[in-house]
């Protein structure tokens, strides 16, 4: 049986979540400690893909990425690379309907503790990103990995807009998702149902790993009222 | 060396002018202090705690002048230390200690390793006086509210602060330990001889600790005695 599409996503969602984790925390942190105008509509902008479906997210990224697309274009004439229709076109999908949950739960991470715990550094010296790594980072740590996790999942099950920015080539850009579309629209369901358990799988271990990850008896140093 | 040698240098007074546009009223206040105990008393809401935040650099007044020794820290349009560079210690209302690092590593947060050689056993010594060694390894969730105040309190002058400023420390405390930190105070106050700046609202307090005591009102200074 050929595996490809499930190392194709594997590879796919980390690489996506990976981007998706550094830009959607720094970008909360950063959010979260600032006032300025605008700053509702730029908060709109970034949850915006989690409630456009997937084709309008992908209709966007055509429109952005397409060989006559703003960006597309540039990347085209200046380095020639071409995005739509391969695999860097799936990682830029899945970051873009991911980075939502990682920013919500990034925002939510970064406003549950006091903010005087970071005032009290800066107090005693500290720049801003040693206030960053040696206070927010680990404070936040426990919403940041599940905004992680729950990133990584969504990348995984990406599928319409993947569909419109990379097409489905067999080999090249058909992640699981899209395979299960393909194998069943192909009459081949056997091959179908095996994806589909594979993909029940990840979910559910997902989910019940992070529901215990979240309990863990350490938690109380960080989530304890002081 | 470099450090201790700053901070004699600007070791001396503390002048304050200050104005700011609050939600209900403009906070304007004017004073100064030496090496001595200065008590801020004043109901909740007068503008202490903004006050405070304004001199240690992490609210932005509109106007005015902080000058600490020879050190300007903030002058309008011209000097805004960031926290970081003010040297100034801060004991937060609610103690603010880290609650994921033991109390050695909240201790210590504040020195560089640099500076650890020769800052040390001041620290130690400071850790004897309020008689916490026996909690150095303890998580902050796992301390009682007397004890995080003396951590708070050691934490805030480990770095050798040119001036100390203390929002309510007392107020989370029961009588006994209370009466035992103002001791404690007292005893630090002498070793330090720093401007110290203490926040409370309950009048022993103010007459047992401080040297003098500044009453605010609505955001300004009515009265010193």
């Amino acid at each position: 049986m050929d595996l490809s599409p499930l190392w194709l996503s594997i590879r796919i969602a980390t690489i996506s979540t990976v981007i998706v984790f550094a830009v959607g925390t720094l970008s909360a942190r950063w959010m979260t400690r600032r006032s300025f105008t605008g700053k509702q509509v730029l908060d709109a902008l970034f949850l915006l893909p989690l409630v456009l479906p997937p084709t309008v997210v992908g209709f966007a990224l055509l429109y952005l990425f397409g060989k006559n697309g703003w960006i597309g274009k540039l990347l085209l004439e200046w380095f020639d690379i071409q995005i739509v229709f391969t695999w860097y076109a799936a990682v830029i999908a899945a970051i873009v309907v991911s980075f939502p949950l990682m920013y919500q739960s990034a925002v939510a991470a970064f406003s549950k503790y006091d903010y005087s715990l970071e005032n009290a550094a800066y107090t005693m010296g500290a720049g801003q990103w040693r206030v960053f790594w040696t206070i927010s980072f680990p404070l936040a740590w426990p919403g940041l990995v599940a905004g992680l996790v729950l990133s990584f999942a969504r990348a995984l099950g990406e599928f319409g807009a993947t569909l419109m920015l990379a097409g489905y080539i067999p080999g090249v850009t058909d992640t699981l998702p899209l395979a299960i579309y393909f194998s069943v629209e192909a009459g081949n369901e056997h091959q179908a149902l095996v994806w589909v358990i594979i993909m029940v799988v990840i979910g559910f271990t997902t989910i019940y790993w992070l529901n215990n990850w979240n309990q863990r008896p350490w938690k109380k140093h960080v989530g304890r009222k002081r | 060396m470099e450090k201790t040698r700053r901070s004699e240098e600007v070791k001396g007074m503390l002048k304050v002018n200050l104005e700011k546009n609050l939600a209900h009223y403009k906070l304007d206040v004017s004073f100064q202090l030496e090496d001595e105990l200065v008590i801020l008393f004043g109901k909740s809401g007068s503008g202490k705690t903004t006050l405070l935040n304004m001199l240690a650099g992490l609210i932005k007044p509109e106007q005015g002048k902080i000058q600490l020794g020879n050190r300007m820290l903030f002058e309008t349009g011209k000097v805004d230390l960031p926290p970081q560079q003010r040297n100034v210690g801060y004991v937060f209302q609610d103690y603010a200690l880290f609650p994921h690092m033991t109390v050695e590593k909240n201790i210590y947060y504040g020195i560089k390793s640099k500076q650890l050689s020769h800052t040390g056993d001041h620290v130690k010594r400071m850790i004897d006086i309020v008689d916490i060694s026996h909690l150095l390894s303890n998580y902050p969730g796992e301390i009682s509210g007397g004890e995080k105040q003396r951590v708070a309190l050691v934490r805030a002058l480990a770095y050798r602060p040119d001036l100390l400023l203390m929002d309510e420390p007392f107020s989370a405390l029961d009588e006994k330990n209370r009466l035992q930190c103002h001791e404690e105070i007292l005893r630090l106050k002498q070793e330090w001889q720093i401007p110290i700046l203490l926040v409370t609202h309950d009048h022993g307090e103010a007459s047992k600790l401080g040297d003098r005591i500044v009453h605010m009102e609505e955001g300004k200074v009515t009265q010193q005695t």
